[in-house]
């Protein structure tokens, strides 16, 4: 049954919200800006979706495009250096405390606001290459590319936790 | 098969997936290879830390702000009447939480006593399609329980100023009851199962009655019946609730009246919403 936008924001509204703080890196007052934008530029251009339609996998690529569209260069993005990969050599991964979403949110903020955009996409809500390259207008291998910002999220989450020192730190 | 050949394949990696040549190949990759098992051990251990944030509701006052700005896009839009929800281009200025012009005053609600009752009752049904059981309405009685502290209402006893009121809230030009001794007190916004309506309060003879109306574009019209779960007037207290709908709307009426009054009123308005 084709349902209102109302219904679907209604619906929808908290992986917005929770993509949102992570995009904008745990800052709550810009993801609520975010979200209520996203959803206001949506309503003009909804169409009453078919019960096949995956209408809300289209309010995270409009999540998505509104953040990139948006975002104000930080100092993450100031480099051009890819992070370089986290080997957690010798740590038990699963045995680490459990990571906070606050440490999450000091990994984003080291994230250029590109990669942000691809690695939620992609890692927390796991849209497909295919998928997320159309999305954003990028080749497989530029968002590959974005996506390699996984291992600085990694090394903040495994720093947080206590991880040896023998683990190798991303470039920042 | 390489590394990043194996990560392809196998990604997400709790996608299910035919065990064919290639994927069994690179399961066997990972297998045997400390390097992609470490990738994806770490997969997890971020998925862990954003099932983390994922604990997180949006906050109750974005909600507002999004439903405030949405009946505002709608109104603007269509002028009074719900209209196409496809629209040519983007743009659509975001709203903060602004007030109109004619702002809501405070407004306080001396029904403890059929709070008290109404909070008492098993629950209340709501009929949402024609050929079904009658069923839940406890949608507009949680509303009506919990209203306390409000925005967005006015206080009137003026039909026009209401109505303009319920106009610029909703995009909806609305009849308003008609009945012997019923006097109009004013209207407020509502939030109901996520969606934006109204509840419009009238007085009789000490006491109040509220309709409430929401906008559905898929509702189907239902005359008026009354709610199959309570048997009102029996106790004497106990709220009536008759629930049915337009074409665009939902709407109820809940109050310490007759039941056959309260259909009454209810047939009054049917299908004019």
């Amino acid at each position: 049954m084709p349902i209102t936008f109302e219904e679907l924001a209604s619906r929808e509204i908290d992986t917005l919200y929770q993509g949102a703080v992570f995009l904008e890196a745990g800052d709550e007052g810009a993801a609520e800006d975010l979200v209520l934008t996203t959803l206001a530029r949506a309503f003009h251009i909804y169409r009453r979706s078919s019960p096949d339609d995956d209408s809300g996998r289209w309010l995270e690529g409009r999540l998505a495009l509104e953040f990139r569209g948006r975002a104000v260069p930080g100092p993450a993005d100031a480099s051009d250096a890819l992070p370089e990969p986290v080997y957690a050599v010798g740590v038990e991964v699963r045995g680490l405390p459990e990571a906070s979403a606050e440490a999450l949110y000091r990994g984003a903020a080291r994230v250029p606001a590109a990669a942000r955009v691809a690695l939620w996409l992609v890692l927390f809500r796991r849209w497909s290459y295919d998928d997320a390259s159309s999305l954003l207008g990028l080749d497989r291998a530029e968002l590959k590319d974005l996506l390699r910002y996984r291992h600085t999220l990694v090394a903040v989450l495994l720093r947080r936790n206590g991880a040896p020192g023998d683990a190798a730190q991303a470039s920042n | 098969m390489d590394c990043e050949a194996a990560r392809d394949v196998l990604w997400p990696p709790e996608r299910p997936r035919l065990a064919e040549g290639v994927v069994v190949e690179a399961r066997r990759h990972v297998k045997d290879c400390a390097s992609c098992r470490d990738y994806f051990a770490q997969d997890r251990l971020l998925l862990d830390a954003y099932g983390r944030l994922r604990r997180e509701a949006a906050p109750e006052s974005l909600r507002e702000r999004v439903f405030e700005t949405l009946a505002r896009e709608r109104s603007r839009g269509s002028e009074g009447r719900l209209g196409e929800e496809t629209r040519p281009g983007g743009g659509g200025r975001p709203g903060g939480r602004g007030g109109s012009s004619s702002r809501a005053r405070r407004w306080t609600i001396a029904a403890s006593a059929v709070l008290a009752v109404v909070a008492g009752t098993a629950g209340i049904f709501l009929a949402t399609r024609p050929s079904a059981p009658v069923e839940h309405a406890d949608m507009f009685v949680e509303d009506y329980l919990r209203r306390a502290v409000a925005e967005d209402r006015i206080r009137s006893s003026d039909p026009a100023e209401v109505t303009r009121f319920l106009t610029r809230e909703l995009g909806l030009a609305l009849e308003l009851l008609r009945g012997s001794g019923l006097v109009l007190a004013g209207a407020e916004i509502c939030l109901l199962e996520g969606r934006r309506g109204a509840m419009i309060v009238y007085e009789k003879e000490g006491r109040r009655i509220f309709h409430y109306v929401v906008p559905h574009a898929d509702a189907r019209p239902r005359d008026p019946v009354m709610s199959a779960r309570l048997s009102a007037g029996e106790d004497g207290v106990s709220p009536a609730v008759v629930v049915w709908s337009s074409a665009s709307t939902e709407q109820a009426l809940v109050g310490a009246l007759e039941p056959s009054e309260l259909i009454r009123l209810a047939r009054g308005v049917a299908g004019g919403g």
